[in-house]
């Protein structure tokens, strides 16, 4: 990022009334210590103290940072389990069939924004994790969506999931759900996921081409705060091989 | 401050260089200088000490001193953004993009485009904070016309700066995929490839713009479309230089690629979250006389590490 180039250039104008460049310096330059200032300090003041006053509370600890990368991951597993482990729970109107056998959870590693550092985890902390005001939303698939599911998870190379577990090779695509592989000519399975991924987000178009998907309206943000204030302690389990994906 | 001094020096060098076939050619030049940022993403503060990559980096208010720092040095200024000023701190979730357009106001910002993220809060949330931006939204490939954005935003602008003619305009990201349709409703994606040759055709033949600067939030690799930053180089002309933004991508320094026509096209990206400034000095012969370097200038490269 610090490095600096000049390039003088030749433009042909030949028939132009008007001039272009000619040459250019160019410099991208980090903003670090060197250009400290106070300036904007009674302006964002205000604002600041509104934040911290709702972000610094302190909700629990995390015993080794989690982060996230492709195609499984500590901070994607957890996510992924805390997210289903609360979907499970809801109880989708016309969905009575839906259960630990039929369900799994899948995010999205773009949907992530932050790692969970090592040390306090505070609400502010959670906000940068899931700065997005998504909802768990609880989406049915059926077998020719569970199909492209599984080859989207070849295509993007993993995305957090949690009670299933993908095992993908070019010649070979298995899917486990709940330990159990997956029958392709059953009725479908529920999907415990984002209103943002079930309306297309990350080009799921499984999840948006269904059309039965209930909103349940609670924050993913919520879920995880709630969790980490329950839990108190976040172990970093590393990961467990839910998804291996051989190119 | 040393790296200033610096940049003075090279830049005096370059000048001696040129000099071998015009003595006149210092006193004859205009100078515009650009600068630029994109994905800030709402953040204000500098990250945290502990922060895994970027500990102590960045800040608004370090962002304000250094382009107040330029201005002293510079006549000609022009202060751009390339979209996704929302989303990423609790600032944003608090105060919904408020205090970003308040600080860019106070910067001195003379245009930005939108990213997918500027849809965050849907059109009302963005509808809401635009009171607090003084300076325009340049979209040129979204048509607003059925929704509440409808006469807000604008495809472009020209920035008159000592007798030159920039021409800004702004293209963003295919939203179907990326952002939940409830956010952006009735907002058409329109060919950014085919409106960006537009409009750049009229900036360049109909006003008559010495440069012309397109704001782009396609992002500089593809990623789950083909629309990238170097297509949209290589498949137009009359665009002099893309300011990317999306893929937060920290480029080196602006990198130059060949448009349709075999002629130069700058692309610059400044990484995310106002951790770099960007910067591109563009030198104007007065005259426009084409002929002034047919012999040394071509080769002219100076790299310094």
């Amino acid at each position: 990022m610090k490095q600096f180039f000049a390039i003088a250039l030749l433009f042909i104008l030949a028939g132009c009334s008007h001039s272009t460049y000619e040459t250019y310096t160019a410099e991208n330059v980090d903003l670090d210590s060197t250009y400290n200032s106070t300036d904007l300090e009674s302006i964002i003041a205000p604002y600041r103290n509104e934040v911290d006053a709702q972000m610094n509370e302190v909700i629990g600890i995390c015993d080794s940072t989690l982060v996230k990368y492709a195609p499984e991951s500590p901070l994607g597993n957890f996510a992924a389990d805390v997210v289903f482990e609360k979907g499970i729970t809801l109880l989708p109107p016309n969905f009575a069939d839906m259960g630990r056998h039929n369900t799994f959870s899948l995010l999205n590693f773009g949907g992530l924004r932050a790692p969970i550092n090592k040390g306090d985890i505070t609400i502010g902390n959670v906000f940068e994790l899931m700065p997005f005001d998504n909802t768990i939303t609880i989406v049915h698939i059926d077998a020719a969506g569970v199909m492209d599911l599984i080859e989207y998870m070849f295509t993007m190379n993993g995305q957090p999931i949690s009670n299933a577990s993908f095992d993908l090779t070019d010649k070979e695509k298995k899917m486990m759900l709940h330990e159990l592989p997956v029958e392709l000519n059953r009725t479908g399975i529920y999907v415990i996921t984002s209103n943002y991924l079930a309306s297309g987000g990350d080009k799921m178009n499984f999840l948006k081409n269904s059309t039965r998907k209930w909103d349940s309206g609670i924050l993913i943000r919520d879920v995880f705060i709630e969790y980490i204030k329950a839990t108190k302690t976040i172990y970093n389990k590393g990961v467990d091989g839910r998804i291996i994906i051989s190119k | 401050m040393e790296r200033r001094g610096f940049l003075r020096s090279i830049a005096t060098g370059g000048v001696a260089a040129f000099a071998l076939s015009s003595t006149s050619w210092v006193d004859n030049r205009k100078k515009v200088t650009i600068l630029h940022t994109n994905d800030t993403h709402s953040h204000i503060d500098p990250f945290p000490d502990n922060h895994s990559k970027y500990p102590g980096q960045g800040g608004a208010g370090r962002r304000k001193k250094l382009i107040d720092l330029i201005r002293e040095d510079e006549k000609e200024v022009l202060l751009l953004d390339a979209g996704d000023i929302f989303q990423g701190t609790p600032y944003f979730n608090i105060h919904g993009g408020e205090l970003e357009f308040k600080l860019m106001s106070e910067m001195g910002y003379d245009a930005a485009t939108m990213g997918n993220h500027d849809f965050d809060a849907g059109m009302d949330g963005f509808d809401r904070m635009l009171p607090h931006a003084n300076f325009p939204f340049l979209c040129a490939n979204y048509d607003f016309s059925d929704t509440l954005l409808n006469g807000k935003t604008k495809p472009y602008q020209i920035f008159k700066k000592d007798g030159l003619k920039i021409g800004v305009f702004g293209v963003g990201v295919e939203l179907d995929g990326l952002v939940s349709p409830e956010m952006y409703k009735s907002t058409q994606y329109l060919d950014p490839i085919v409106k960006a040759q537009k409009i750049a055709d009229e900036l360049k033949n109909d006003h008559k713009c010495n440069m012309v600067i397109c704001l782009s939030h396609l992002g500089y690799q593809s990623r789950l479309n083909k629309m990238c930053d170097p297509v949209l180089a290589a498949e137009t002309t009359n665009i002099d230089l893309i300011i990317g933004g999306h893929t937060h991508t920290f480029l080196p320094q602006a990198e130059m690629h060949k448009n349709k026509a075999d002629k130069a096209v700058l692309i610059n990206q400044v990484g995310w979250a106002g951790l770099v400034l960007g910067r591109i000095d563009f030198y104007f012969d007065k005259k426009g006389n084409p002929d002034l370097y047919t012999s040394n200038v071509l080769n002219t490269n100076y790299s310094i590490g």
